[in-house]
């Protein structure tokens, strides 16, 4: 039981990493084409802004997994599969966003 | 363009659209009352691999080595500059989603696989999760060959 619960909040201590790196890949991508200087920033320390970005959303999973890992007491099936519909929501909300921005700014503006 | 960068953009091509269609298995195998959890477990642990090769050493060398210099310009000075600036936006950014969602849901097949026949609710939203790396890979396949397709329009 014990060893299972162990599982338990290592999956959820993961799934609480993706959510953060997704919402984080989606506020980065309309922030940096916002405010271009994070843009730059971006390109002058990792050589280019997707390079950046990539390493940034890997850094805040690995950040927000470690951190959620011992802050989360129990974790059981029913958190789990909340968060996991929460993730779905924002992949949907997530592609919506991005797309919707780059039409706005290539398209409206 | 050199033989090494084609066989990159070649690589990239084919191994992203193996993850996605692998994550299709996915989806379709975890919506069956009772999965097998070996198809689970291999096809989503090389899913998430062609989509870490995808993502890492083929896209994203030459996207960041050959796209903005070469192909960009000719899209943009093209018919279809939007191809570039909403098209190709979306897609590199969208894609990053992707293998995040799929080492979860590689890591709930590996790490608690055997307990997700009992959790109807759990094999749900994690089929679900697999469902939606298929239809945003689709999405992202489709906007790669759109982009070919700009690039090669004079």
């Amino acid at each position: 039981m014990e060893n299972d619960n162990s599982k338990l909040k290592i999956i959820y201590a993961a799934a609480i990493g993706v959510i953060m790196a997704v919402i984080f890949i989606t506020a980065i991508t309309i922030t940096a084409d916002l405010y271009l200087p994070l843009k730059g920033w971006l390109k002058n320390v990792f050589s280019h802004h997707w390079v950046g970005k990539s390493i940034l959303a890997g850094v805040v999973f690995l950040l927000f997994a470690v951190l959620s890992w011992p802050f989360s007491k129990r974790a059981d099936d029913e958190k789990i599969t909340k968060a996991l519909i929460l993730l779905n929501w924002l992949l949907i909300i997530g592609s919506l966003a991005i797309f919707g921005f780059f039409i706005y700014e290539a398209l409206l503006k | 363009m050199s033989t090494f960068l084609a066989t990159f953009l070649v690589v990239h091509v084919i191994s992203g659209v193996i993850g996605i269609f692998l994550f299709g298995g996915v989806a379709l195998n975890a919506l069956k009352q009772k999965p097998s959890l070996k198809t689970l477990k291999w096809f989503s642990f090389l899913g998430f691999l062609s989509l870490m090769i995808s993502w890492t050493i083929s896209g994203g060398y030459y996207y960041v080595t050959y796209y903005g210099k070469a192909v960009k310009p000719i899209i943009q000075a093209g018919a279809t500059p939007w191809i570039h600036s909403v098209i190709m936006e979306s897609k590199e950014h969208i894609f990053l989603f992707l293998p995040f969602a799929a080492f979860l849901a590689m890591f709930i097949f590996w790490f608690y696989g055997e307990s997700l026949a009992e959790k109807p609710k759990l094999k749900s939203a994690v089929a679900v999760t697999s469902l939606l790396i298929t239809i945003i890979g689709i999405a992202v396949i489709l906007a790669g060959i759109s982009i070919s397709g700009a690039a090669s329009i004079k």
